[in-house]
């Protein structure tokens, strides 16, 4: 036998072996486990959740996209916003308005500190904002163009200069925008971003980016007396299809963005799930100054196209909600006039686009979107049912032409703001980044929005003024709003019910059982 | 070629110094070997990253919609592209590049700006662990079978054994992933349904119940590769005239089989083997989706599906090494194991 054979069939026998033993060690090793389980009574209380990774943990190159949601473990915010969407306090305990309503001063809690030592005072709330405004990456200088400078009046005290009266200051200055940054930590923006450091109920322990990032709780959190988890492991989600899987057989306790084709499997399985408001809805994006759609008679017949149940039912599967406004029913800047001014009607879609001189098939425009989904296709159906022929396509490069304002026909659909008035301005103002038509606005649009901005929250005509301003902007043609889904969360009923605010996951309050 | 220099050399120094002379030669040959190799590799290397650059221009994607989202205007995005040094011409920026790699640095991800290197690193362990283990499976396994199959050939058992490597060769990774999890995990509770535990956090324990699962899903197509080359080399070889000549002079079929047949019947397997291992290591997109791993596969999909055109470069770059290391590995075995075959590099 040669030296060579000998290693050939040595290898896979000494594996085989190494295979063998492992087994058996194996089924020992599960006494182990249970041993281990006993004596976690005394264990900190870990909460494993489950997620889509944050790419950017600083605030301000983050954005506010959904995931804000992840930052503010690390990171608290100047206000907050209670279960109605109301501003309340967060870092700040009050804000006063000037007279005129164009200053505003934060009054800090005292004796704040961030997780690495650095006082919270007003010169770090300062520094956050002129940051945001002016980093070269910064995806939040959009939202701040209403602060003009910002001045330390003293430990506590922070005013913020505006550009124009604007009563909604509070309301933007929550999790969404102002997740206040260490200013030791951000005087290297780069390293911050892949670890943050602020003044939130958690701090960062551990993080390889896209497998998982670890934090432990921090005392120096001005509610820490609420938060009860000790420990967050949120580690990188395994597929859409394992999730429940996976909570389900204790790998993680908790996630966010269910997929709704899961959750019977999910009920099934024993778990909680949960439906949370948001202030958002899907749309359909029309560039208004290109051709056909700056014949308005063609915008209508899409106005009537859209049959919106189908959305509901096909892609939430019936956990959302039909919707003609970028916010739900009930919501203070819910326009109740404007619920249905253009009912799914394909027949009279089809006549008016024969009064605008078009034959079925005749229009035909590229349709260029973000990603394939349902929702895509649904639209290209719908719309191919009055004779529309809308080629969809999926650009992996889709944001420049679509933030460039390039593309004749896309979709849409933001997570929303906290800011009612910059809900609207976000979608129908001149510069809006999702009025794909800016800087087309409906008419009458600048003036309604500028009351609402100039009414102060409590006032008793808040509500009127902000109602009158979605009812103008309604009348613009160049968004057309076809469904709102809520977040689903799933969890392992250990784990309490989240409070339900609107758009956001709080752990404040949250307990979990042994 | 490494015995025709033996012989010479042999013949022209006379015996005496026949052991130390063709030790030499051996030597010699293998050096020349190396050398050869390592001009192969440099090659295919630089032709590869020039490939691998090219995409970038090919693809036309900026950093500037992975990182400005809603606020992606058009000044903004050339002050962004300015940042990262894509306004310089392309010749510039790939010798930049090229520079970096050499020295180990593959630049900085358009998605999270976190270093690629440093990414690819911390990933190692997780796709290391998994492919390896997939690949004593799929060795030892296929081994079994394909040993087996070529032993009882035409038997029941070899057909048995044949059906089965062809039904598992044809399972996609996802069905056994999801199957293997509904199974041990959900039903029997005996090994954890996704995530990784590294085996300094929790020992030797926790690290193999969370790999097992991923490492068998990924090891079916391995075990069946491996069993039907092994069974279709084996037989062949077992037809040469040589195993007849040795069963006429006496020889037991038990040490032809083990001592000759196998020898000679075992390269088209090992072959297969050095294909198989970059394989496992870059191709468990969705075995390593199905238990929520952060290994080399998702890492490569998730960044092609984002456009991060440094991150799928870094992989690629991950993968020529890989794939050019594993072929020359088992070339040089397969010189060991049959010296004829050294004619192929």
């Amino acid at each position: 036998m040669g030296k060579n054979t000998k290693y050939l069939i040595g290898v896979p026998i000494l594996a085989a072996l190494a295979l063998g033993g492992t087994l058996v060690w194996y089924s020992n090793g599960q006494n182990t486990t249970s041993t281990v389980t006993s004596a976690q009574a005394q264990k900190p209380k870990v909460l494993r959740w489950a997620a889509l990774l944050n790419a950017h943990w600083d605030p301000i190159v983050q954005g506010s996209g959904y995931n804000f949601n992840q930052t503010a473990i690390a990171y608290a915010s100047l206000t907050e916003i209670d279960e109605n969407g109301k501003a309340a306090p967060g870092l700040a305990q009050g804000w006063t308005y000037n007279q005129a309503g164009d200053k505003v001063t934060f009054h800090l809690r005292p004796g704040l500190k961030f997780q690495d030592g650095e006082p919270l005072n007003a010169e770090a709330v300062k520094l956050y904002l002129e940051r945001a405004k002016t980093q070269k990456n910064s995806a939040l200088a959009g939202d701040l163009t209403s602060i003009g400078s910002v001045t330390a009046d003293s430990d506590t005290d922070v005013t913020l200069n505006l550009t124009q009266v604007d009563h909604q200051i509070p309301l933007l200055l929550g999790r969404r925008v102002a997740q206040i940054t260490s200013p030791k930590a951000a005087q290297d923006a780069q390293k911050l971003d892949q670890w943050p450091v602020g003044a939130g109920p958690f701090r960062v322990v551990e993080y390889v980016p896209e497998s998982h990032i670890y934090f432990e709780k921090f005392d120096g959190y001005w509610d820490a007396k609420n938060i009860h988890i000790d420990r967050i492991e949120l580690s990188a989600a395994p597929d859409a299809s394992q999730l429940v899987a996976s909570i389900q057989t204790g790998v993680y306790d908790f996630a966010y963005g269910l997929n709704p084709s899961q959750i019977e499997v999910a009920k099934k399985a024993g778990l909680d799930v949960l439906s949370y408001p948001v202030y958002s809805a899907a749309n359909i994006s029309i560039n208004v100054r290109k051709p056909p759609f700056d014949n308005p008679k063609v915008v209508d017949a899409i106005r009537y196209a859209v049959n919106r149940q189908e959305f509901v039912d096909k892609v939430t599967f019936g956990t959302g909600v039909a919707t003609t406004q970028p916010f739900p029913a009930g919501y203070v800047a819910y326009d109740a006039q404007s619920a249905d001014l253009w009912p799914y009607n394909p027949e009279k879609a089809k006549q008016l686009l024969a009064e605008a001189g078009y034959k079925p098939g005749d229009i035909k425009v590229d349709f260029v979107v973000r990603d394939p989904s349902t929702a895509n296709e649904l639209i290209q159906r719908q719309l191919a049912a009055i004779g529309i022929s809308a080629k969809l396509q999926v650009a992996p490069d889709w944001a420049t032409p679509f933030f460039g304002k390039d593309l004749v026909l896309s979709s849409y659909s933001t997570t929303g703001r906290e800011s009612p008035v910059q809900t609207l301005t976000a979608h129908f103002g001149p510069k809006g980044p999702l009025n794909l038509a800016g800087p087309y606005v409906p008419e009458g649009f600048d003036a309604a929005i500028k009351v609402a901005r100039e009414t102060p929250l409590d006032s008793p005509d808040y509500a009127k003024n902000l109602q009158a301003a979605t009812r103008v902007a309604l009348q613009g043609r160049a968004l057309v709003f076809t469904y709102g889904a809520p977040t689903l969360f799933v969890k392992s009923p250990k784990i309490s019910a989240l409070p339900k605010i609107p758009g956001q996951i709080h752990l404040t309050g949250v307990t979990i059982a042994e | 070629m490494a015995s025709i220099h033996t012989e010479r050399e042999t013949l022209a120094y006379g015996g005496a110094s026949a052991g130390l002379s063709s030790r030499w030669a051996v030597a010699r040959s293998t050096l020349a070997l190396a050398f050869r190799s390592i001009i192969v590799f440099v090659t295919v290397f630089f032709l590869a990253t020039l490939l691998t650059f090219a995409l970038q221009g090919l693809s036309g994607l900026s950093p500037a919609h992975l990182q400005l989202s809603e606020s992606a205007t058009p000044e903004a995005i050339a002050a962004l592209e300015h940042e990262w040094g894509l306004d310089l011409p392309l010749w510039q920026q790939y010798l930049n590049w090229f520079g970096g790699i050499v020295q180990g640095d593959l630049g900085r991800s358009w998605y999270n700006g976190a270093d690629i290197s440093l990414l690819l690193t911390s990933r190692a362990a997780i796709s290391l662990s998994i492919a390896g283990l997939a690949l004593l499976i799929g060795v030892t396994l296929g081994a079994v079978l394909g040993i087996t199959a070529a032993k009882f050939q035409t038997t029941w058992i070899d057909r048995a054994i044949t059906t089965f490597t062809t039904f598992v060769s044809v399972l996609p990774p996802f069905v056994v992933g999801i199957g293997l999890v509904a199974i041990f995990a959900v039903w029997l509770n005996w090994f954890p349904s996704a995530g990784y535990v590294p085996l300094d956090r929790g020992g030797l324990g926790p690290w193999l119940s969370h790999i097992w699962l991923p490492s068998l899903a990924l090891s079916m197509e391995a075990v069946a590769d491996i069993a039907r080359q092994l069974r279709v080399g084996l037989i062949q070889a077992s037809r040469e005239n040589y195993v007849t000549g040795a069963l006429v002079r006496g020889l037991s079929s038990e040490r032809i089989f083990w001592g000759h047949v196998l020898r000679n019947g075992s390269g088209p397997a090992l072959t297969m083997l050095g294909m198989k291992f970059p394989n496992l290591i870059g191709g468990a997109v969705v075995t390593e989706a199905v238990f929520g791993l952060a290994g080399y596969g998702r890492f490569a999909a998730d960044s092609a599906s984002r456009g991060d055109v440094p991150a799928v470069q870094g992989v690629l770059v991950l993968a020529i090494v890989l794939v050019v290391a594993f072929n020359l590995l088992v070339n040089l075995l397969l010189v060991r194991l049959s010296p004829a075959s050294a004619r192929g590099i």
